[in-house]
């Protein structure tokens, strides 16, 4: 076995011009814009290379989607898809895309951070996967980025840009990891420079609440969490308690430290951002089990992974909200009021 | 508000507990709520309350807001209180877990944050405190660490309320029958905290 590996490593890297050539797509923009649904009542949809030009026509550059008013005094930052094989929290973005109106404020969406991992490059002999939602090809991606058009071969090992000295390095493949690289470089890899456009893009913003959406395997203890740094801890357990009320899931919380550097949660809050990661179950991880079926799933089926996202969200911004003036809140309607609209939404049926 | 969730509420709180009876069996014991806190303990635990964490789990920063912003029970709050800082409370809540990530940025070692607790636990009994041991972040704060603390803790206390998850082997319910302890086993954070609210005094 191993040595079959070998030579199908070996096949792949001569080949590798020949084997890149048949990718369906090539610009991550277009793939992620191909399969979101968007309403036409946001403001605006622009690529993320208008911050870091070196991603423009690239597998990793990505639509960066605005709603609500350009001049909103405070905005709220979403992320979704850091990591494609995380596929609840890209549906809870393509939701938001798709269904919310922003009354005050503004909110600023990356559905899929890491556009390139549309495809499941990761492992490069697994055929990609495509989920069938409402008629819609949905692709259940990879947690890297794509290896075939980075800079260079993995290194041996990775350390995130800001850790601190003491950190143990990382495997390799970490390096194409957005969620270990913050705040990025334009001068590092591919996998860097997306981490540092999106650093370009919220010192730009100015966002007051950033929340990354991920999901985590049933043995991890980050599966049904939220974890942000000590200072606003008692920001996110308000939510925590709210969407417990609202869909009956007990998140638990975890607060950050030095060992998450490179995450998006821990090197945006050193920007003063109040910033929030978002853990559901997937059932299908650690090893993106193809057998688990993702809709119907007796554990943890999609549809609730969907909706606590979501609420996660809406209460997230409800919590910061607390702290902001009265009319510089950011108010976001068409939030699934019932775990029934995400149903009937993911199955393309008429939703609430 | 909360009527409009209701519905749903019970449709996914009833998926999820055929879920986990369908993983774990169904050794753990039948949910209860605030209405079931037996009438001997209700209202006994007198204030001034003090919460602090027992294993640096940031779910203490959950109970203490449940407690103080949504119930306005106003207790006193550090998640690595000293002993001396208990030292007034006629009520301790101790919430339970270890979490190393916790641990970490408290700059704390297990071993230190087990001396802390017994401290802690000390100087309460000598002030004549009762313990409440809350434990509401379900499996992920089982593990070996977490047992340990939890095993610490139960002898202690006066009552123990549990969020069912947490408690789908039993443990708590071995546990405390084990030492005599009464327990309430709740099925979410929100009656962890209504259970709190009935033993304290008004
Ligand atoms: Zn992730």
């Amino acid at each position: 076995m191993k040595k079959f590996l070998l030579v199908m490593a070996a096949l792949l890297f001569l080949n590798s011009a020949a084997f890149s050539s048949p990718a369906p797509f090539q610009s991550g923009y277009a793939g992620v814009i191909g399969e979101m649904p968007l309403s036409g009542r946001n403001n605006a949809v622009r690529p993320l290379s208008d911050y870091e030009p070196a991603l423009a026509g690239t597998v990793y550059d990505t639509p960066v989607v605005v709603l609500g008013s350009e001049n909103a005094k405070n905005t709220c930052f979403i992320a979704a898809g850091t990591h494609g094989n995380e596929i609840a929290g890209i549906l809870a973005g393509y939701w938001i895309a798709e269904n919310c109106t922003v009354e005050n404020g503004r909110l600023v969406l990356l559905p899929r951070v890491n556009a390139s991992g549309l495809l499941r490059i990761e492992d490069k002999e697994i055929a990609q996967r495509i989920i069938t939602l409402a008629g819609r090809e949905f692709h259940y991606g990879s947690r890297l980025t794509d290896w075939r058009f980075e800079v260079a071969e993995d290194p041996l090992n990775f350390i995130p840009p800001q850790a601190p000295a003491d950190f143990a390095p990382l495997a390799g493949k970490e390096a194409r990891n957005i969620n270990r690289n913050y705040p990025g470089s334009p001068s590092a890899s591919m996998t860097s420079r997306v981490a540092f456009a999106v650093t370009k893009l919220l010192l730009e913003i100015q966002p007051v609440l950033a929340i990354d959406l991920h999901e985590a395997s049933l043995k991890s203890s980050l599966a049904w969490s939220i974890i942000t740094r000590k200072e606003f801890l008692d920001e996110a357990a308000m939510a925590v308690l709210d969407v417990e009320d609202q869909t009956g899931v007990s998140f638990h919380l975890e607060d950050s430290r030095e060992e998450f550097s490179g995450y998006s949660h821990w090197e945006w809050g050193k920007l003063g951002i109040h910033a929030f990661l978002v853990e559901t179950l997937n059932p299908a991880q650690p090893d993106d089990d193809p057998e688990i079926d993702q809709l119907n799933n007796r554990v943890s089926p999609l549809a609730l992974r969907v909706f606590v996202h979501l609420k996660a969200v809406e209460n997230l911004i409800a919590s910061r909200n607390l702290t902001l003036d009265d009319s510089e809140t950011i108010q976001v309607t068409g939030f699934p009021r019932t775990i029934d609209g995400v149903l009937s939404w993911l199955h393309g049926n008429v939703h609430e | 508000m909360h009527m409009k969730n209701f519905s749903t509420i019970g449709r996914i709180g009833a998926l999820l507990v055929i879920a986990l009876f369908a993983i774990a069996g169904a050794s753990a014991q039948t949910a209860q709520t605030a209405n079931t806190v037996p009438a001997a303990l209700a209202g006994t635990f007198l204030k001034p309350g003090f919460i602090t964490s027992a294993g640096q789990t940031s779910d203490a920063a959950i109970v203490k807001v449940l407690a103080n912003t949504k119930l306005k029970l106003g207790f006193d709050y550090d998640i690595m209180a000293k002993p001396e800082a208990v030292a007034g409370a006629k009520t301790l809540v101790l919430v339970l877990g270890a979490s190393n990530k916790g641990l970490g940025s408290a700059g704390l070692s297990f071993e230190q944050e087990m001396e802390r607790v017994k401290k802690v636990i000390t100087a309460a009994q000598k002030a004549g405190a009762k313990i409440i041991s809350m434990h509401t972040g379900g499996s992920s704060r089982r593990g070996e660490l977490s047992n340990a603390i939890i095993e610490l803790c139960i002898p202690v206390s006066s009552v123990v309320i549990v969020v069912e998850e947490g408690n789908k082997d039993g443990f708590f319910t071995e546990l405390c029958a084990k030492h005599s302890i009464p327990l309430q086993v709740v099925p979410s954070i929100a009656e962890a905290g209504n259970v709190l609210k009935v033993l304290m005094a008004p």
